[in-house]
């Protein structure tokens, strides 16, 4: 699996995101896209050959593994990793839409003054404002969907976290109830806690970007309500001072020593 | 090792940022310890299981025995341990990465602030207000942050939780393994019927392999510890320098005192004269002090001298006189 690919799209967002969305990347890529490729997969790599069980039924041994291991935990961590950086994608597509425009517009001439030229509009930041912040935050919350959704799956498929060293199996054509004994099972433990922690971790770092998007927001909106209750004051004053100047520009003799406040 | 590709450009930044014997530790680790685990990793554990071999027939006793035997292979542990040792380092990058970005923002609107009409006294407030959140940061002639401040608290830190984490891990190779592998390994598990002799793959090379990272372990929390002592003794001598200057110096007006210490000072703007008195430190005072001796000086000198300026001084309070000059006093 070919994770270069997935690293070079999740960068590209990386430079839109908040502290916390950089930090979420982060964790993903060292501590569960690295220890994945680096140790996991070597763990699970021999899970079906030394997959035993105590019978010389042919047949047995590979139902029995089909049914307690309908999906290797590998594959399904893989899948969840690629689930859960999809959604940034989203923001990624909303940046390519955003510069496609402003690239338009100022080919017609429209945005001269913001910009020098196209390249300048390909290395803007861009703000989480507006759209995009809907944008963005949509894409954490089906983060945080996903990572719960594959967190039960696992914990549903496998009863829980923890693998046993035996397993007892019935299924036909097993003659009798066979012991069947997994390969490292307290490493594989050890490796599903790990990676179990670790999608905590981003959940957590996902829910709390979430709030400190949601507090932006309210207090940009207070910063707002504020600057127009302030308005109309200021209004006021500019009115009035526009009708004494007038006085002065009109009668020159009658000079105001002091202005109204 | 292109898997272990995006941290060592994570760590790469690091070096930059971390003392002598900090960029030391880095290079020990991506030599000594990425490169063998990827030699050894795959060379000599890759047949651990397949070639682990019980006496007995009993199906399920090999697997058993072998869990037993090795909870978690050498190779797993060591990456395990790898990947907690750099943790705290790129906890510190962060913190540098933060503060490299709030003074890039601090100073655009410092640009911004002094392209506006220097009267207002709301822009004077912010410009004073930037220029102390300024002062917090440290920034080098090549325009690197120095360790100074909360980021020599981060990175102090770091290299304390490097160290213990370290040590940790010695600690657990040491109750779980030992540092030798045994050849044998005797095991009583169900559903072995009875104690069975297992053997285990190539326990030379393994031993030779666990001692080689046992001592680039030590020598790693060595470098740590030592990296800890150096940071220790510069912080006490920087204190002891500081508190005999802060002894020494004049708390007053006029007199020449090497402006150039390492504490910061501020200038107050005497115009154009050249014939002006040097500068003035105020080491130790508070702003209140301060701005009183700013003001006797100011009227001692308007009394000595007609003002030569026509213009009366824009600023009663010290400032920077500009960012990248007032940088350089930091050396």
């Amino acid at each position: 699996m070919d994770w270069g690919t997935l690293h070079t799209f999740i960068g590209g967002v990386n430079k839109h995101s908040t502290s916390i969305g950089k930090v979420w990347i982060t964790v993903i890529f060292i501590f569960r896209v690295m220890i994945l490729v680096v140790a996991a997969q070597e763990v699970w790599g021999d899970e079906q050959e030394d997959f035993v069980c105590n019978t010389l039924q042919p047949g047995c041994k590979n139902v029995c593994y089909d049914h307690f291991f309908p999906v290797s935990h590998i594959r399904l961590w893989a899948l969840q990793l690629i689930f859960v950086s999809t959604p940034a994608l989203l923001v990624a597509m909303h940046v390519a839409y955003y510069r496609h425009e402003t690239a338009r517009r100022f080919r017609r001439g429209e945005k001269r003054k913001e910009f020098k030229d196209l390249e300048d509009i390909k290395k803007q930041k861009v703000r989480i404002e507006g759209s995009l912040w809907w944008t963005y935050t949509s894409s954490i919350f089906f983060r945080i969907i996903f990572e719960a959704a594959f967190m039960y799956v696992f914990y549903f498929l496998y009863n829980g976290y923890h693998l046993p060293w035996v397993l007892k199996c019935g299924i036909e054509p097993c003659p009798n109830l066979v012991d069947c004994f997994i390969s490292r099972p307290t490493e594989k433990t050890v490796f599903t806690i790990f990676m179990i922690s670790a999608s905590v971790i981003c959940m957590l770092l996902n829910v709390a970007e979430l709030c400190y998007l949601l507090l932006k927001l309210c207090f940009r909106r207070s910063k707002r309500t504020q600057a127009q209750r302030n308005h109309p004051r200021n209004s006021l004053k500019e009115s009035k001072q526009n009708e004494v100047n007038e006085l002065i520009s009109d009668s020159g003799q009658n000079t105001i020593t002091s202005f109204p406040s | 090792m292109g898997d272990w590709g995006f941290l060592e450009k994570l760590l790469d930044q690091v070096q930059e940022h971390s003392t002598a014997v900090g960029k030391i530790w880095l290079t020990v680790l991506f030599i000594f310890r990425i490169l063998i685990l990827g030699l050894a990793g795959e060379s000599v554990w890759g047949d651990e299981q397949s070639d682990f071999e019980c006496n007995t027939a009993q199906p399920g006793c090999t697997n058993v025995c072998y869990d037993q035997a090795f909870p978690i292979s050498h190779i797993r542990y060591w990456v395990l341990q790898f990947l907690f040792v750099s943790t705290p380092t790129l906890v510190y990058l962060g913190h540098v990465i933060y503060l490299s970005r709030r003074e890039e923002r601090l100073r655009q609107k410092e640009g911004e602030l002094r392209a506006l009409p220097p009267k207002d006294p709301q822009v004077e407030r912010e410009l004073a207000a930037v220029e102390r959140q300024m002062a917090k940061i440290s920034v080098a002639e090549d325009g690197r942050l120095r360790i100074r401040g909360a980021l020599m608290g981060t990175y102090v830190a770091s290299v304390l939780c490097k160290s213990v984490l370290e040590a940790g891990f010695l600690y657990g190779q040491w109750r779980l393994y030992g540092w030798t592998m045994e050849p044998v390994y005797a095991c009583q598990r169900a559903p072995c019927p009875y104690t069975v002799d297992c053997f285990v793959s190539r326990p030379t090379e393994k031993t030779i392999f666990i001692i080689f990272m046992l001592v680039v372990g030590l020598i790693s929390l060595g470098l740590n510890l030592l990296e800890l002592m150096y940071l220790l003794c510069r912080c006490v001598s920087r204190e002891i320098r500081g508190g005999r200057q802060g002894h020494d110096a004049p708390p007053a007006q006029g007199s020449s005192s090497d402006p150039y210490s390492e504490q910061a000072f501020f200038y107050l703007p005497m115009g154009e004269q050249p014939s002006s008195p040097p500068c003035p430190t105020y080491n130790g005072l508070s702003s209140t002090e301060q701005n009183w001796a700013n003001l006797t000086t100011e009227e001692r000198l308007a009394s000595s001298r007609p003002p030569p300026f026509q213009n009366p001084p824009s600023r009663k309070s010290p400032s920077r006189p500009s960012s990248s000059a007032s940088k350089k006093q930091y050396v």
